[in-house]
């Protein structure tokens, strides 16, 4: 992230007053979010088109997703702070936040992990499962794992953006720029849980 | 900590709140219609207050929303009821 804390464009008003560093990650995130948005509209044709569909409930510890959700919306909360204690000059509670966000993302990957062994010992994997459609576990493990594999890219963003900032190389317009992606990471989750595990 | 400082963070707890609430609701009462509702309040309370586009200009908030939304509708309105089909 870079050092300049606002924007300087050689060629007049940058658009909607933001840094090409925002508005970057901002376009970032709409296709990041087109994608996912395809991968669940796949999901819901093929399950449209099925004849039967495994009950969540059956299949997955409902408790746990439930928790993991919980765990990743805190994680939200507590980036959010981050960046408003970053914006306040805050130290102490920026870097604080920012280490309690990466141990709730953390969590809420070892508990994907932990749902992932538990589904692939019932004989679940990318082309099988013990259940109707074989198209079930390979929507779980893609959709999952490609929202997984973005939270682990966010615990590294997130830990080298820590550590920059505690060495002062960091600005908070990095730090808001990171929480972009992180909240990204959540708001995917939340349609996620609700498409996948609820409906 | 000021009392305005401990201010700008409080607004994000309450939203916190609001969020597991509504997460808890969703979970227990299961109505699709209300889940797609849960969902959308959910997205709207990350967007608009943790990502900050409330805040910014209009053309940057519609910019985002609507491609999203745009998008996410035609896939599901014109997608979906062809998996109905046979």
């Amino acid at each position: 992230m870079a050092q300049q804390a606002t924007a300087s464009w050689g060629g007049g008003a940058s658009p909607w007053g933001i840094s090409w560093q925002k508005m970057m990650m901002w376009w970032f995130i709409v296709t990041d979010g087109l994608l996912f948005a395809g991968f669940l509209a796949s999901y819901a044709f093929a399950r449209q088109a099925s004849p039967a569909w495994p009950k969540q409930a059956d299949v997955f510890n409902m408790k746990l997703i439930t928790l993991m959700t919980f765990i990743l919306i805190t994680s939200s909360a507590t980036m959010a702070t981050a960046v408003a204690a970053a914006r306040n000059g805050d130290r102490r509670l920026t870097l604080r936040f920012l280490l309690l966000t990466v141990v709730g993302g953390m969590v809420f990957l070892g508990m994907q992990a932990y749902e992932w062994t538990l589904f692939i010992r019932h004989g679940a994997t990318l082309t099988q499962n013990p259940w109707v459609p074989r198209a079930f576990s390979a929507y779980f493990f893609t959709i999952t794992g490609f929202h997984g594999t973005h939270v682990l890219i966010g615990l590294i963003v997130l830990a080298a953006v820590a550590w920059q900032y505690s060495r002062d190389r960091c600005t908070a317009d990095g730090i808001e720029l990171a929480g972009l992606y992180w909240h990204f990471v959540d708001l995917v989750w939340v349609f996620v849980f609700g498409c996948f595990y609820l409906v | 900590m000021t009392a305005t400082s401990a201010a700008n963070y409080r607004g994000y707890w309450i939203a916190w709140l609001a969020l597991l609430v509504i997460t808890v609701v969703v979970v227990f009462v299961e109505v699709p219609l209300l889940l797609a509702f849960g969902m959308t309040v959910k997205a709207a309370i990350i967007v608009l207050l943790y990502m900050h586009l409330g805040g910014e200009r209009l053309g940057l908030t519609l910019s985002v929303l609507l491609a999203l939304f745009a998008t996410a509708l035609i896939l599901w309105l014109l997608i979906l009821p062809d998996g109905r089909m046979g």
